[in-house]
Order: C-alpha cells, then structure tokens, then sequence
C-alpha cells in the first residue's frame, strides 16, 4: 500500500523546522521530497548594510554549532579580497578554536544519532564529556558558544601561555572519552546491526551532489579542505584525513568519532607550536575586489564569497553552508530504506538548517508581528534585572 | 608548486575551450577567475566537474549595473587517482552574464550535474533569474506567500513593497 509519511516541520526528532514527504509503498521508502526555507533570515541581504567588522559578529550567529566555521570562512574571503596578511600565532589561534568546535559538534552528533536510536546512554554520555569543551571555550573567550575570537587580519584574543596546560590536558580527558565512544559504539553489535548497510551513499553519488565532509570522506571521498587548500595553521601541524569506504551510516559515525582524535591532536600540536607575537596585523579597510573563503566546518565546507568596492561595506556577501550541499544526497540515501531506518538516514549527515537557510516572529494566521527585535531585546533586560535580582547581584555603574 | 599548478589549470582551460573562453586570469596561486558566454557555460561546467573532477562549490548570483551576473565557484585538486590532495587546491571561479535587466534568463545545468538544482532554485527565489531548462523549478527558500516577482536580493526592491502581512490571513484570527 502506498501513502506519505510527513516528517516535520514541526516535530521532536531534531531541534529545527524541516519538512521530509517520504513516499513509502508498505515499510519501504521509494520517494522523497524535500521542503526547506522555514528558517531564512536573509543575512546575505543584511551583510550589505553591515560593516566589514560588524559582518564578521553576523555569520557568528548564522549557526549556534558551527558558530567559528562562518567567521573563519568570512574573515579569509576578506582577507583573499583585500590580500591581508595574517601573524602565524593567529593562524594557530584560529585552528585551535576551529578544532576544539569540531570536538564538541561530533560529540554533540553523536549523541543525537544515539538518541535517536533509542540508545540514550551515548547522549547522556557525549552531552557529559562535551562540557569539557565547552568549559574550555567559556575560559579562553568568556563564552561556551560564539567566542567572537576572529577579525579580518588576525584574531581579536590571544590564549595566554597559562592556559596551555588546562587545554592539553582538557584534550588528553576527551582522548580517554573518546576511547569509550570507541569501544562502547564502534563495537556494539546492536549499532552494527541498525547502522551497518544503512543509507549508502557511493563515491559517484558524493561526486554527482558534490557532498562535502565527513558525509564524502564516509564514501572514500578524501576531500577535506583544511588539507587541500591549507589556511589557519592546518599545513603546519601533523594531522591525518579520516576516511571509510562503506559510505553506510556506521562508516559516518566511524569518521566522526575518529575525527575527533585528530582534532585532538591538531589542538595540542598548535599548543606545542605557537610562538609568542602580535595576533592581528590590523588591516585598514577592504580594499575593492572580490574574495572567496571557505573552511572545512564540523560538517563539511563553509564557503563565503564578498565583493568590495573598497567601501566599508560589501556590495554582495554570499554564504554557503555544508548542508546547502549534503541535504540532497537524501534524495538518494533514503530511498529503499524501512520508514524505521530513514530517520537515521536522515540525520546521518548531520544537518543544519538554521546554517543553510540563513527573525522576528510572525503569526502566519494574520500576518502581525508577535515580537519585534524591540521587544525580544526588552525582554533579555528584564530578564537580566530579574536575575539580578534574585542572585543579589548589583546592578553595574556605567 | 602551487603557482605551476593553477597555470597549468588555466592552460588546460584556455586550451580545451579555445574561443569559448571570454577571460582567464590566474589571480594567485589559488584563485583563478574565468569569464565565457551563458550559452557556452553547460560545457564548461561539464569540462570542470566530469572531466577535471572538480567539485561545484556554489554560486553566488548579483545584480550589476549592467544586469545580472552568476559566478560558479568549483574547487579543483590535482591529486593522485584516489583524489588525495597534495594541499595545492584551487579555486576556478566562472562567470557569465547578462545585460537582461528585468527577466533574466540563464541555462540551467541541473538537468545534467545534480549539484546545482538547490542553488539555481535559490537564485531564482531570491535574484529572479529564470533557468532555462532546470527539471523542477520550484521555490526553494521562498514561503508559499510570497508575493509574486518580488525577489528580495534585486538592489531595485524596496522593503515598503513589501506587505506581507495584507496577503496573509483569511480572516480566521488566531489564538
């Protein structure tokens, strides 16, 4: 019997609104149609009213998990358009706080593949062991997510030396961590069972979707940009490419996890490495000119592309998430499975729609705003207040 | 290294498109930037992503005082046969444009490389050029209220027009 199975937009799967039509004929998935666009916010069209800074601090926030991929792609596109120089210790802060993201967003995937497994000791376990992380972040830069550590023409922190101990020793826990995500998940015949075989997508099929990241290098596709277009500090330290060749969901749960330990040891390798000096080499302006940066993001390749006229401002910003490109590959990877497996399936690449979309909220009923930017920020002030409150907190002298 | 080897890519380009090829600079070791005619394009993106192997990045579509303009960006890696890199990535932008100011028209390359149906829907959602040829061009971004022909990244739309609220909404109020 054949029928439609909606996933989404609105449903407790994943954290964002995506619409799946899966076409099934009994269990067996034979269709697909995908609908996206319920999180544009139209960035590229408020880039071109940003300052080149001011842009940067934008695409920090197209993501809350890849919140480092975006600037880091954006700053190099600046720095490509504007031909500026980068100090090598901000090559290194940069690889460091793009690997320690890398840590936190795999980990983050692999408790949500487990959890929609039903195997929801791995989420308690990897949501537990990404605090290590997390807590890094929070020291380095003040926040957990969005560290606004990158500029155009270097980095806007420096990590002091009294720090390097704590990070290394942060990256020897999650390698013990790490060891137990191997054994417990990469061992487990029951993850074998419901994972091995599952969502193949082939070398062509990477090729004929240009899929990028660990959803290719899953596929034996070793494509993996922080090796073949070297930037931040990844041509300087020891590190391998992970790659599988079954192309199953297993083989892109294998890449993650061990992707992990490479990013590891990238972090401790930038740690031994860097040298004391300026982190910033301060660039007046962009000069006129188009750029283009990209960076290998937890999920495969962000891609920026500006055009200056030599102003402050862009006359065009475009952004590229790694999802734009992998969500297709569902088209192809789902299609013969059970209804039970495309879930999975689904998920496997690890998507992100906030990042490929790129709010005020609107009743659609009626079409009024049901909050502005005026009052959500009203709202985080007296929300502040509140807290302030009731922790006894004074308020600050400005 | 790297500098023989986006010569040598651009070499092959201008070689196997001859006449085809508008412009080809080599603008560093990693960036190349080449210009040919819409009609000519499909084979250019065939020769890029089946003949060279290259990955289709994207592309980022603007509009100019001239018209409209589309920029294919494709990463090449001359690696071994197993496609590992030898960290001498290249970036191979095209180019193609238009001096159609109102409806513009380009060919579509969905039907032959799957790759670029997302972006070609998304640059018809957003910047109104049409593709010639696409196999399902339906809005990708756009919500299904959308006023018609309002394309949102055109420099010539103003916000004002936009009254999305007065097109919404049957009257049923909402809790």
């Amino acid at each position: 019997m054949k029928s439609i199975v909606p996933v989404g937009p609105f449903h407790p799967l994943q954290e964002e609104p995506e619409h799946f039509r899966l076409h099934v004929d009994g269990e067996t998935v034979v269709g697909l149609d995908i609908e996206i666009g319920y999180n544009h916010r139209g960035i590229e069209k408020l880039a071109e009213t940003k300052t080149w800074e001011q842009i940067v601090f934008l695409v920090e926030r197209i993501c809350g998990i890849c919140s480092t991929s975006h600037p880091i792609a954006s700053v190099q596109a600046m720095e490509d358009c504007g031909n500026i120089e980068v100090p090598e210790r901000a090559l290194y802060i940069r690889s460091i706080i793009g690997e320690m993201e890398r840590l936190h967003s795999h980990l983050l995937w692999v408790g949500l593949a487990g959890h929609f497994l039903g195997y929801n000791t791995v989420f308690m376990w990897a949501w537990k062991h990404r605090e290590i992380v997390l807590d890094l972040f929070e020291k380095i830069c003040g926040n957990r997510n969005h560290y606004a550590m990158m500029k155009p023409g270097g980095v806007r922190r420096d990590i002091p030396e009294s720090m390097y101990d704590e990070i290394v020793q942060g990256m020897g826990q999650l390698a013990k961590a790490l060891d137990i995500y191997k054994g417990a998940v990469l061992d487990d015949p029951v993850l074998h069972a419901r994972l091995k075989g599952v969502g193949v997508l082939t070398a062509k099929d990477i090729h004929d979707y240009c899929a990028l990241g660990p959803t290719a290098r899953a596929s034996g596709v070793a494509k993996d940009v922080r090796r073949d277009h070297p930037h931040a500090a990844y041509g300087l330290v020891d590190w391998n490419v992970v790659t599988h060749t079954d192309g199953d969901v297993f083989a892109k749960a294998v890449v993650r996890v061990l992707e992990c330990y490479e990013s590891a040891r990238i972090v401790k390798g930038c740690i031994e490495k860097m040298r004391p000096g300026p982190i910033d080499s301060d660039p007046k302006g962009i000069g006129p000119g188009e750029g283009v940066g990209h960076y290998e993001a937890p999920r495969g390749e962000t891609f920026h592309y500006c055009r200056s006229d030599g102003s402050n401002r862009p006359v065009r910003y475009k952004v590229r998430a790694p999802t734009f490109m992998n969500l297709s590959t569902n088209y192809v990877s789902v299609i013969g499975q059970s209804v039970t497996d495309a879930t999975i399936c689904l998920a496997a690449i690890d998507p992100c729609y906030c990042c490929t979309e790129r709010t005020s909220a609107v009743d659609y009923r009626t079409g009024d705003q049901v909050y502005t930017a005026k009052d959500l920020i009203r709202m985080s002030h007296e929300k502040t207040a509140r807290l302030r409150r009731e922790y006894g907190v004074e308020e600050p002298q400005l | 290294m790297g500098g023989a080897t986006a010569e040598k890519i651009a070499e092959d380009f201008r070689a196997k498109l001859g006449g085809k090829v508008v412009s080809c600079e080599v603008r560093s070791y990693k960036r190349i930037y080449a210009e040919v005619a819409p009609k000519d394009f499909p084979e250019v993106a065939l020769y890029l992503w089946g003949d060279r192997k290259a990955r289709f990045n994207i592309a980022s579509g603007a509009q100019t005082p001239g018209g409209f303009e589309v920029l294919y960006h494709f990463s090449l890696n001359e690696g071994d046969e197993r496609g590992v890199g030898a960290g001498d990535g290249v970036v191979f932008s095209v180019r193609i444009r238009t001096s159609e100011k109102e409806h513009p028209v380009l060919p579509s390359v969905a039907g032959k490389i799957k790759a670029f149906s997302f972006i070609e829907r998304e640059l018809h959602d957003l910047l109104g050029i049409a593709f010639d040829g696409h196999p399902d061009m339906k809005p990708l971004l756009r919500a299904e209220d959308w006023p018609e022909g309002f394309y949102p990244l055109r420099r010539t739309e103003k916000r004002a027009e936009l009254d999305v609220g007065s097109k919404r909404g049957t009257g049923e109020s909402g809790s």
